[in-house]
């Protein structure tokens, strides 16, 4: 499993010795495509016929970001309109979501706004939502046009890539711009600095253990 | 004071440069709790409440605990000064050590008084010059500012010293009794108030004072030694703002035989007085700690001598008044106590005469660690005890006791002690709990450290968070053993660290197999016992995926105890579906998205007759869900629970599924559900009819649909035709408790039901049906049908139950008798029936049962015997009739009423007795004896059946004694032929009786049947013995010899009973005859010599010459002659008076005056006599 990996590599592996955390969650409409997505980013699979998600899956990965190593523990919802009412479990105490659309079909965009409303209006307010437009490969039979979504996406503030599991275009770049706009400042200051919960604190003890053992 | 007070001198473990500091308990983040230990508990023992399981917990990992509580070290700042005065400046060696809170001092064999700070830094040294010729110093004492220090000398001088700059500001020369050595000295609470012992044994108080700027003292005997000397005394020292005992200053002495303690402020009082064990080689030793009691302080004195610990505690009232001490326990040692000392307020140390320091938890008595103090050379001041300087004086048993005096080498203070060696100083300290996790971490010892941290209060996190991320990185670089995994998984789990438990102690274990599945197994426990309640997704997901491949049902319970938020539901879900682990499928799916309808439209699939678990968890799943509960436990919220059963309710009445195929049948989820379980499910719709929901108008047309579709599903063939007679009895239930109207449709089919149904029912589906017929009938429900049609549907189905009750309504009465016959299950309840109507003249019971008797007989023979014996004993003999045709009935029912009051003809009696003789022939004779029948005629049925103890009873009755004998005797039934010949001798002259008893002993084979003398016993009497023996010549002697003694006695005795007749008889003719005599003997006064007739003198006899004279004792006489015509036996003249004497006269009337007769037999007699 990677996370298993990342963590024995730690105590020899990365000498800046700076570990983030963050969660991070998939919504979006039924069938668009965000367990492709992130089995595409985390085991780097496709599946023609990827069974559809009940409930909620979790997935981890760890990406190495300049300095830091940054680990993803990553919410993949079912977007089943009958899972709606789990969500909010899972994006209230995300630090970061990715909301996806399948631009072949406009329904799946129009909920994907829904959903970004619902993040900008229920989730804690510093989250990083990025909007994918996924099945860029069958672009086509493209519904959805990309300057739509682009504007949409700067009007409220949000990543935006359009993207394919299948060809894996963008898929790891949209991870890693979360990445990056994650406030990784926060994650020193300790427990105090930050409204985001629990996951800070592991990233404080964890930083200062790494540092120790490497003295 | 401030906290100062409790300021300690620690020591930096690694730091060699060993300097004191004063440690704030802030700094090291210990929780304002002001005594370091408020919770001792040493009390507990007292008040008997001290078995809360926390601390037995902490008493029991005690064990794991030792070698860690006590620090040890050397103070080499003091020791080396100390030596380097010696060798410097001749200060001698070390004599006396004592402590406050600011300064440490130690008094020198040649007079010189060193201070040191905490930093172990020399602040001034003393030496008076003025004492040069006092020898060494023998005691210190700072009061409790450490503004003054008082030292004593071992020739008897006594200085004070300021401690500021080291001056001497008071001499006191002849503070107490002169050619002593000063022992003691001590400050009480105030400073103008110290104590001091001698070597004579006496204790003074000094107060010191300042008036217009003179500093002056004074001294008084508080204790004279004359009376015993004091070895130690030993002031309550408390701090300024600690007022427990208002003004009272208590100091507690030890003379050798007794410790005191008084009160010498405000009034010198004794509070206290106990003996101590007498070992003349041993010192007392006292000890004072204020120790918290709940909320409550309280001095406690520890005190002992030799190998006996004892602790006393001072009560006080209020306002410090009503000083009262109660003592505490009492301990026995194995080894014997050279010092004791409190260290802190809940331990104790003993030092022993070998030099083992040993540290004791007070409340326990246990001892928890023992360290060896040798190499600092303890100091003894035995030289002071004997007076060595002054030339002795002391008392011997204060020499001897003195030994190993080191009252003044050990002092304590807080949770440290010092130890003053020749050697070196050495510093015992006790261990806070924080010193200990570091210590025992430090020691690699992580099961301890992380046992002892989880132990402690939440608030001390930072220092446990400390020790576990050392732990980490320990583990990391050496690995992990088991016992320090489960300390460590305790310590996060009880002081809530969960991102620790699952990140880097996840991480840290992951490597290895072996310690993933302890760790594992750890997690589950926490879990299971609801310790633990949120885990790391990732963690979760790896423990699911663990506990799939090892035990489903473990699985099971982990779920349904944990957190859902941080399960990866996808895997989850797709694991209890594939498992089959409905309970936890269903937990999750319900509380996670609130979805109370899938676990039907999920599982009813699956649902198969057999398949029990779901079958009965589903059920219970629509029942909790119907009646708002959670499944599998819980409750739903509130506002989901109207929608929740109204969801539900909607799904079991959902015509077809979502992905309906062709063929299926409608209402799916109802039909599988009563598919699997009829009766369970109908159980289910009853109890949620009695919900809100059911209830009211609204709630009526919801049963009235739901049982709509429960009539139409559950229709014959699918349904069998006991599940259609549940739901018709079910529906029944509902309309009879008026809790569903009866349209007539519904009612048309349930009647249906009910009357159609087959005969292959079970006892209890019919007797529920025969119920739910009766209860409609009952409740007027079916007037809509003929009674009679009913009837016969009734009487074809079988239904006796029903078919009773339209003849009752029906007034039919003649025919329910055979109602309960017929039914097979109930025909015993017949009787009561009879029994509850007999009298009714109506029912016709007597005609009914006539009529169905012989039924009755066979149903049981007992209880109609009953009812004929109270009621109908008149009929008995028709009865009797009835059944004569059948032999089989007749005598089973004989057999009941013929032993009782009931009269019955005598042929009846012998057609039972005929009866008996072929059922059961060993009644027979018994049966006889009751004599119920003509002995001829009960003669010919025995005889005819062969019945021969019968036949030779009936023979005996018959008085043919004979021929019953030779009866019994041709068939060899020699003891009742005994019986026989026994009773036969009772009835029979002496003849017959003999002849019978001959022919029972000529029978050959009598003597092999019956003992030899139990037959002589019972013969003897009737036979002449010379014959019995004849007839016997076979039998040996011990047979007889009963016999042969029998006779010899009884002719023993009958020659003993003829003696004493004769005996008897003789003296009786004896008494006859002295009594005749005695009569005979008397003389008779003749009043007139006339007779009192014929007035004629009685020598005047008239014709006769033989005449004779009558005399009576009265004196009157007569001629004989004169009174033979009047021979009544009276006197003629007086009759009276003869009739008085009337039983004398007799014998007088035929006395004769003939005195030569009576002269005559006289000596006859005399020679009787």
């Amino acid at each position: 499993m990677a996370n298993r990996t990342s963590a024995a590599q730690r105590p020899n592996g990365s000498t800046q010795g700076k570990i983030c955390q963050f969660k991070l969650v998939l919504l979006g409409e039924s069938a668009v495509g965000k367990s492709s997505l992130v089995l595409r980013f985390v085991k780097g699979q496709f599946h023609e016929y990827q069974e559809s998600t009940i409930g909620a899956a979790f997935l981890t990965q760890t990406v190495c970001l300049d300095d830091t190593t940054v680990k993803f523990e990553i919410w993949d919802t079912a977007g089943q309109e009958r899972y709606h009412s789990l969500a909010p479990m899972y994006y209230r105490g995300a630090q970061a979501a990715i909301v996806v659309y399948d631009i072949t079909n406009q329904d799946t965009f129009a909920r994907a706004k829904t959903w970004v409303k619902e993040l900008q209006r229920q989730a804690s307010p510093n989250i990083v939502i990025a909007l994918a437009g996924n099945k860029q490969d069958l672009a086509n039979k493209r519904m959805v046009e990309y300057e739509e979504a682009q504007a949409h996406a700067e009007e409220n503030g949000l990543l935006f890539m359009e993207t394919s599991a299948k060809t894996a275009m963008n898929v790891n770049d949209i991870f890693l711009a979360i990445a990056k706009k994650l406030p990784k400042n926060e994650q020193t200051t300790g427990p105090g600095g930050s409204g985001q919960g629990r996951r800070l604190v592991e990233g404080d003890s964890g930083a200062k253990a790494a540092g120790n053992c490497c003295k | 004071m401030d906290s100062e007070t409790n300021s300690i001198l620690i020591e930096d473990s690694d730091d060699s440069l060993l300097d004191f500091k004063e440690l704030n308990d802030l700094e090291y983040d210990i929780p304002p709790v002001a005594p370091p230990t408020l919770e001792s508990v040493l009390w507990d023992l007292e008040s008997e409440e001290g078995s809360d399981s926390t601390s037995l917990h902490s008493l029991h990992s005690l064990t794991q605990k030792s070698k860690s509580m006590l620090y040890h070290g050397i103070l080499q700042g003091i020791s080396s000064q100390v030596a380097s005065a010696g060798e410097r400046v001749s200060a001698g060696l070390p004599t006396v050590i004592s402590n406050s809170v600011k300064f440490v001092a130690v008094g020198t064999s040649h007079g010189f008084a060193l201070a040191f700070d905490s930093e172990q830094k020399l602040c001034w040294c003393c030496h008076d010059l003025s004492t040069n010729d006092q020898g060494a110093i023998s005691a210190l004492a700072f009061n409790l500012d450490s503004t003054r220090l008082l030292v004593g000398y071992e020739r008897g001088y006594i200085s004070m010293i300021d401690t500021n700059s080291g001056d001497v500001i008071r001499r006191l020369p002849d503070a107490h009794a002169p050619q002593s050595a000063v022992l003691h000295l001590r400050f009480t609470s105030l400073n103008g108030l110290a104590l001091s012992g001698d070597s004579a044994g006496c204790v003074f108080s000094l107060t010191f004072n300042r008036r217009l700027g003179v500093r002056t003292w004074d001294s008084k005997c508080l204790f004279s030694g004359a009376r015993g000397e004091v070895c130690v005394f030993e002031p309550l020292v408390q701090d300024h703002h600690l007022q427990l005992l208002g003004h009272h200053i208590l100091v507690a002495m030890a003379t050798l035989s007794k410790v005191i303690v008084i009160a010498i402020r405000p009034r010198l009082k004794i509070l206290f007085t106990q003996q101590l064990p007498r070992v003349a080689t041993t010192l007392p030793l006292l000890s004072w700690q204020i120790v918290s009691v709940g909320k409550v302080l309280q001095p406690v004195l520890a005190w002992g001598r030799s190998n006996e610990l004892n602790y006393t505690r001072v009560l006080a009232g209020l306002n410090g008044n009503k000083l009262r001490l109660s003592q505490l326990r009492s301990v026995r040692l194995s080894y014997t106590l050279s010092t004791i000392h409190w260290i802190g307020s809940r331990h104790l140390v003993t030092i022993d005469t070998s030099e083992n320091l040993r540290l004791i938890e007070v409340r326990t008595q246990r001892e928890l660690e023992v360290i060896d103090i040798t190499s600092a050379g303890l100091v003894y001041s035995s030289a002071h005890f004997k007076a060595l300087a002054l030339g002795g004086g002391v008392s011997e048993a204060f020499a001897l006791a003195g030994e190993r005096a080191c009252y003044s080498s050990i002092v304590s203070r807080g949770d440290q002690l010092l130890v003053l060696g020749t050697k070196n100083v050495q510093i015992v300290k006790l261990r806070t709990w924080s010193e200990r996790l570091n210590y025992l971490s430090d020691q690699g010892r992580w099961a301890e450290a992380l046992n002892l941290a989880a132990e402690e209060n939440m608030h001390r996190d930072k220092a446990a968070m400390v020790l576990l991320e050392k732990f980490l990185i320990n583990l990391i670089q050496n690995g992990v053993d088991r016992d320090s995994l489960t300390a460590a998984v305790n310590c996060c789990v009880k002081l809530n660290k969960i991102d620790l438990l699952c990140n880097d102690l996840w991480d840290a274990v992951a490597l290895d197999q072996y310690t993933l599945e302890w760790y594992y197994t750890l997690l589950i426990d926490h879990i299971s016992d609801g310790s633990l309640y949120f885990l790391n997704p990732s963690v979760a997901q790896a423990l699911v995926t663990y506990l799939h491949q090892k035990s489903p049902t473990l699985l099971e319970n982990v779920l349904l105890s944990i957190d859902l938020s941080c399960l990866d539901l996808h895997q989850v879900l797709g694991i209890c579906r594939k498992n089959k682990l409905y309970d936890s499928w269903i937990h999750i799916t319900t509380k996670t998205m609130g979805d109370y309808v899938s676990p039907l439209t999920e599982f009813i699939g699956e649902l198969t007759p057999d398949n029990h678990k779901l079958g009965n968890t589903l059920l219970v799943y629509v029942s909790a869900c119907l009646s708002g509960l959670g499944y599998p436990h819980g409750k739903i919220p509130d506002r989901d629970v109207q929608r929740i059963k109204h969801d539900v309710l909607r799904c079991l009445e959902t015509v077809h599924t979502v992905h309906a195929v062709e063929n299926e049948q409608n209402f799916p989820y109802l039909r599988a559900l009563l598919k699997y379980n009829t009766r369970e499910c109908l159980n289910v719709v009853e109890i949620a009819f009695r919900e809100v929901e059911f209830s009211g108008e609204m709630g009526l047309l919801q049963r009235q649909r739901l049982v709509q579709i429960l009539l139409q599903i559950v229709t014959p063939p699918e349904f069998s035709d006991s599940e259609v007679i549940i739901l018709a009895c079910f529906i029944s239930r509902l309309i009879t408790s008026a809790n569903l109207s009866a349209d007539e449709e519904i009612l048309n089919t349930v009647v249906q039901s009910l009357t159609n149904a087959g005969d292959k029912l079970s006892l209890r589906d019919h007797s529920e049906r025969e119920q739910a017929w009766i209860d409609l009938l009952n409740g007027q429900k079916m007037g809509h049908l003929d009674l009679d049609a009913q009837l016969q549907t009734a009487l074809d189905a079988k239904c006796y139950k029903v078919v009773e009750c339209i003849y009752e309504k029906q007034g039919k009465f003649a025919n329910i008798l055979e109602c309960y016959l017929n039914d097979k299950v109930r025909h015993v309840e017949v009787f009561s029936y009879i029994r509850k109507y007999i009298s009714d003249e109506e029912r016709c019971i007597r005609q009914q049962f006539m009529a169905n008797f012989k039924t009755l007989v066979d149903v049981d023979s007992k209880r109609t015997a009953d009812v004929v014996i109270e009621n109908y004993s008149k009929l008995a003999e028709q009865l009797c009739c009835i059944l004569e045709t059948d032999s089989e009935l007749l005598y089973k029912f004989l057999s009941q009423i013929i032993y009782t009051d009931v009269k019955l003809s005598p042929k009846t009696t012998e057609e039972y007795l005929r009866l008996l003789c072929m059922k059961n022939p060993s009644a027979v004779y018994s049966y006889v004896k009751l004599n119920l029948c003509r002995v001829e005629e009960a003669l010919k049925i025995t005889q005819k059946y062969q019945m021969h103890s019968s036949v030779a009873w009936l023979l005996e009755q018959s008085g043919d004694f004979e021929q019953a004998l030779n009866l019994l005797l041709r068939h060899n039934m020699i003891d009742s032929a005994l019986e026989v010949c026994i009773r036969g001798s009772e009835h029979l002259d002496a003849k017959e009786t003999q002849k019978l008893w001959l022919e029972l002993l000529k029978h050959p084979t009598v003597v092999e049947n019956i003992s030899m003398r139990e037959l002589l016993h019972s013969a003897a009497p009737h036979v002449p013995p010379a014959q019995l023996l004849e007839l016997v010549t076979d039998a040996n002697l011990g047979d007889i010899k009963v016999l042969v003694e029998g006779m010899l006695s009884d002719c023993e005795h009958d020659i003993q009973l003829l003696n004493s007749t004769f005996k008897i008889l003789s003296c009786d003719l004896h008494h006859g005859l002295a009594k005749f005599l005695c009569y005979h003997g008397k003389g008779i006064s003749v009043q007139t010599l006339n007779c009192n007739l014929c007035q004629k003198t009685l020598s005047n006899r008239l014709d006769n010459k033989e005449e004779k004279i009558a005399v009576w004792g009265c004196g009157h006489s007569f001629h004989t002659a004169c009174i033979a015509l009047l021979d009544d036996g009276r006197c003629p003249n007086c009759k009276t008076s003869a009739t008085h004497s009337s039983n004398q006269k007799p014998p007088r009337r035929i006395r004769y005056e003939s005195k030569s007769d009576s002269i005559r037999l006289r000596p006859d007699l005399e020679g009787h006599f």
